[in-house]
Parts: C-alpha cells; sequence; structure tokens
C-alpha cells in the first residue's frame, strides 16, 4: 500500500512537470522567444497553479468541515465576499480599472468579511453544518447581487471588462506578484495539512468528532479562517472560478481514501494540473482569442460533477 | 484513570429535571423510558455533547467535566450513538482508530503500537473480516458491533451506549452480554450506562437500573426490581 501511495504521488509530480511545460511551450501564439514566453507564459502558468492548489485544498476543507461532499467554497458565499472587495476597490474611482495592487487586500477584506460574519453567526447560534451551509449559501447570492449592482452603478462601459475578470482570468499577473501568490497559497495550504487529523474527524459530523475529544467551535473557526484568506487570494489572483473546489476533492479520494493525510496534498497536484490545462485548452481552442480559464474548468468540471452525483447515487444503493 | 461519576441537580429545561446520582466505578447501569422521556438529553449531557445550556454538575472522579477541555473528556467518557450517517468511505478499521484520538495522533508511530489491542478487539467482536470494507456499506448491525468497539478502543472510565444495540442480531448480542458479564467479573472498572428498549438484553448486562419518565427519574434501584412488572408500571402506566 505504501508503494502504491508513492507510485501515484510521484506520477501526479511527473504529470504536474509535464504541464507545466506544455502550458509554457503551447499557447495562442507560436514559436514565441523564451523571453516572451518568461514575460507572458510564465505568470499564468504560475498563477493557473496557485489558484487550482488553492481552490481545491480549500475544497476539500470545506467538504471536511459540513461532512458533506457536495459543498465547495462557493457554498460558504466566502468567495463571492472575496468578490465583492475586489470589485469595490477596483472601482473605488469610479472607473473599472483592471489593476492588481489594491486588489489582494480589498478582496482578503471582503473574503474576511463574509467569513467573519459566518464564524459570527456560528459562534452565538451554535449553529450545527447545515444551517451554517444555507447561511452560506445565501450571503453567497447576496455577494453576487451586489457584484452585479456595484459594477452597473459604479462603472457601466467596463462592466464587460469585469465580467472577463468574473469568469476567471489568469493573464493579470506579472511573474513577481504570480510568485508571491504561489508561495502564499503553499504556505496556507502547509497550515491547513497540519490540522489533518482534526479534517478527518469532521468527516464523522459533528457530534462523532466531538464524541471523540474534538474541539469543535475553535477547529471550525479556525479552519474557516484559513479558508477565507486562501480563497480570498485565489479570487483577488485569478477572479470568480469554480468546480476546482468541488470536483477535485472527490478525484483526490478516489485512489487513497478520505485521510486527509492523503488526500491534502494529492488535491493540491491534481487541482494545479486541473487548472493549467484549462488555460492551456482556453488558450489553444481558436487563438488568438482566449476562453476565460473559468469557464474552461466549468465546461469540464459540470460533467464531471454530474458523475459524482450519479456514483453517489450507486452508492447508496444497497 | 478510572473513576466514579456524580451527577449533582442536572436540569435541561424543558425536557430533564434536577437530575441527581452516582455512577460508581465498574458500575453497569440501564436507563430505560418511554420516548421522549429524556434518556439521550441525559447522556449527551453527561457526555458534553449537549449544546443548550443546562444547569447543575457532571463531576469524574472530583473535576467538573464542563471545565474539562474536549480531549481530556473524550478520555474518561465515551458515547455511543444507534449509528454513523457517513458521506465518505472510511473502512471499519479507520473509523475504530479514530477512538484514540483523544490519547495519541492517530497515524502516528503509537497508532502502529495501539493497532495491537485494536486487532484483537475487532477479532474479539468477531468483525475481523470486515476491517478493510467501507462502514457505510456495512449493515446496521456490524456498524453498531463496529461503533462499540470503537468506543471500547477509546479507553474511557464511563460508556454511554444510547440505543447501540437496536440492530444488532440475536447471536452477536449473546456474545456482547458474555463479553460485557467477563468484564464486569474482570472488575476492569470501566462503567457503562444502557440506554436500551431490549429489557432481556438490559437485564443481562446490567446490575443497576433507573426508569426514567418525563425528564425525572422514577426508579432507581436493583435491575431484578426495575425491569419486573411492578417496576415498570411507574413509566408504563397501562402495563
Amino acid at each position: 500500500m505504501p508503494q502504491q501511495k508513492n507510485k501515484t504521488f510521484a506520477l501526479l509530480a511527473l504529470a504536474l512537470v509535464a504541464s507545466v511545460w506544455m502550458g509554457l511551450r503551447f499557447g495562442s501564439v507560436a514559436d514565441l522567444n523564451l523571453e516572451w514566453i518568461l514575460e507572458l507564459r510564465l505568470p499564468r502558468v504560475v498563477v493557473a497553479c496557485g489558484v487550482g492548489l488553492g481552490l481545491a485544498v480549500a475544497g476539500v476543507v470545506v467538504q471536511s468541515l459540513f461532512a458533506n461532499p457536495i459543498c465547495d467554497p462557493y457554498s460558504l458565499g466566502i468567495s463571492s465576499g472575496g468578490t465583492l472587495g475586489a470589485v469595490f476597490g477596483l472601482t473605488m474611482g469610479g472607473v473599472w480599472v483592471p489593476s492588481v495592487g489594491g486588489t489582494w487586500v480589498w478582496s482578503f477584506f471582503g473574503a474576511a468579511l463574509f467569513g467573519g460574519i459566518m464564524v459570527a453567526v456560528s459562534r452565538r447560534r451554535h449553529l450545527q453544518s447545515h444551517a451554517l451551509l444555507l447561511v452560506g449559501v445565501v450571503m453567497g447570492l447576496v455577494g453576487s447581487s451586489l457584484v452585479t449592482v456595484w459594477v452597473a452603478l459604479t462603472d457601466p462601459i467596463g462592466i464587460s471588462q469585469a465580467m472577463v475578470w468574473l469568469l476567471g482570468d489568469l493573464s493579470r499577473l506579472r511573474t513577481p506578484e504570480a510568485v508571491f501568490f504561489l508561495l502564499s497559497v503553499i504556505a496556507i495550504s502547509v497550515q491547513i495539512w497540519s490540522q489533518h487529523e482534526r479534517l478527518d474527524l469532521l468527516l464523522l459530523g459533528e457530534e462523532d468528532a466531538q464524541t471523540l475529544g474534538l474541539d469543535l467551535v475553535r477547529t471550525r473557526n479556525r479552519l474557516l479562517f484559513w479558508v477565507c484568506i486562501l480563497v480570498g487570494f485565489c479570487v483577488s489572483a485569478a477572479g470568480m472560478i469554480g468546480f476546482v473546489g468541488l470536483v477535485i476533492p472527490h478525484l483526490a479520494r478516489r485512489p487513497m481514501g478520505p485521510r486527509h493525510k492523503m488526500v491534502l496534498p494529492l488535491a493540491a497536484m491534481m487541482g494545479a494540473i486541473f487548472m493549467v490545462w484549462a488555460d492551456l485548452v482556453g488558450r489553444a481552442i481558436k487563438p488568438p482569442i482566449e476562453i476565460p480559464a473559468g469557464v474552461i474548468a466549468a465546461l469540464i468540471g459540470s460533467p464531471l460533477f454530474i458523475w459524482i452525483l450519479i456514483r453517489r447515487g450507486h452508492a447508496y444503493e444497497r | 484513570m478510572l473513576m466514579s461519576v456524580e451527577v449533582l441537580g442536572l436540569s435541561l429545561h424543558p425536557i430533564l429535571h434536577n437530575i441527581s446520582l452516582e455512577i460508581e466505578r465498574g458500575e453497569s447501569i440501564a436507563i430505560v423510558g418511554p420516548n421522549g422521556a429524556g434518556k439521550t438529553s441525559f447522556l449527551k449531557c453527561l457526555a458534553g455533547l449537549q449544546t443548550q445550556t443546562q444547569e447543575g454538575l457532571v463531576r469524574a472522579g472530583g473535576m467538573d467535566l464542563g471545565r474539562l477541555d474536549s480531549r481530556k473528556r473524550a478520555q474518561k467518557i465515551a458515547y455511543v450513538s444507534e449509528d454513523l450517517a457517513l458521506e465518505f468511505d472510511w473502512t471499519l478499521e479507520e473509523i475504530v482508530s479514530m477512538g484514540r484520538y483523544a490519547h495519541d495522533p492517530l497515524w502516528g508511530r503509537n497508532a502502529a503500537m495501539n493497532r495491537e489491542r485494536m486487532g484483537t478487539l475487532i477479532e474479539t467482536f468477531g468483525i475481523a473480516s470486515l476491517r478493510n470494507h467501507p462502514f457505510r456499506r456495512l449493515s446496521g448491525g456490524e456498524r453498531q458491533m463496529g461503533l462499540i468497539v470503537r468506543a471500547l478502543y477509546q479507553n474511557a472510565s464511563l460508556i454511554l451506549f444510547d440505543e447501540t444495540t437496536s440492530k444488532i442480531d440475536l447471536e452477536r448480542k449473546r456474545m456482547l452480554v458474555r463479553w460485557f458479564r467477563a468484564e464486569h467479573e474482570r472488575k476492569s472498572g470501566v462503567s457503562f450506562v444502557w440506554v436500551d428498549h431490549d429489557l432481556g438484553f438490559l437485564s443481562e448486562v446490567s446490575r443497576r437500573t433507573l426508569l426514567m419518565r418525563s425528564g425525572k427519574i422514577a426508579f432507581d434501584g436493583p435491575t431484578e426490581k426495575g425491569l419486573a412488572k411492578e417496576g415498570l408500571r411507574l413509566i408504563y402506566p397501562s402495563l
């Protein structure tokens, strides 16, 4: 069994290296020289790795927090908060300006605000997971509506640019920012990985986890905090990208079971590979037009999600 | 460390009303009562799982359980529910392994050392052939056997069983009776509380019975008296 695990990790590491090479080598323009590759393709491949890694890890955590395999970071409404914060920051001047600097901070604050409300509500009312999830869904809807209203009111002309970003755009960061982003996401993911035993217990459900000695409230709040930061970072770097956090955790659990010590690194690598390919496909379909990676991720992720639902249906047939 | 548990004036509005009792070290107690009598709420109060504000004290070995952190409390008291509804494919062995969370890192070196004890328990309770099966695909009775084994592996001083044998077949129940009787004779010092509707099973595994009705204890005494017809009439008047 350990040999099988090592083999799986080695294969995935190879696939990740190959995917990164493909992402750098191919694109909408053929025969790009090295300087341009480093200037244009390297940052977006690095961002793709970071977003895929971050959203997959966040997805694993959210599914454990709610002991529910059909949750993802967006179900919590935190991503909507991050998007709202980013859009608010980008349109502060009254015009849609797709700059990078302020977005980090604004997106983080938006995500933290929505995450903070979630934590406050759960602390005050001792909500069970399903009730907390409903609060998250409602907050997600509120956040999305506020984003649309805010962009329409502040800069109706710039709304198309905002929409491109909202669909998942990996091309906005330069190399230093992209590397900083990737390193931050890895650092947060390592912090989350250190909680792997607590995450295992959470998969049993709240009551059973407490019976076995888990400090439920503290663990849940701590993990929610890290998820807020992770999703806030990803949203600020690439806008709204769905399905990675929903689908990748399922794929990661298939070869090794639900134990988080293995699932988290596996999901991180799978998420990175998935997003590099989503970006590559988006660039290669009809050059020089680029289809946002978020759209490709949704096109691949939706059928995968339906397949998972069907599989789950089979699992319940006894 | 094995110890007795004291319950002093426990109330949980509007379910439980001023319950006081002492569970001696090594005792096996049956709790019987009609639906809605407050049996499960009482067990959850003992286990620290009740989220509503409760009044009164639960002390284990003289310590207020409400002041202990979750891990230390789980070292003293284990609670076993009727079933465990899982959405993920843990194996039976993994579920049982998690019983040690309050004591050791789950998957570290100590886990390997503890595995021998876990293996012995799994074999003793006749579920060794199921150890690598997905827990959620086992039958209800097999899952309940797994949860009982996990509670024993948790190594707590007091184990609370909340209708945990409701789906277990006759043969396995006989095995449980033999094992828990032997445990009592061994004077291991672990205390057990059984909430169940199978009076035959309860009369075999317990020496003391609490009869509950409307959140109060209507009877606290020897099992042979509590489970006799006169005793049961206290909680089921139409009997």
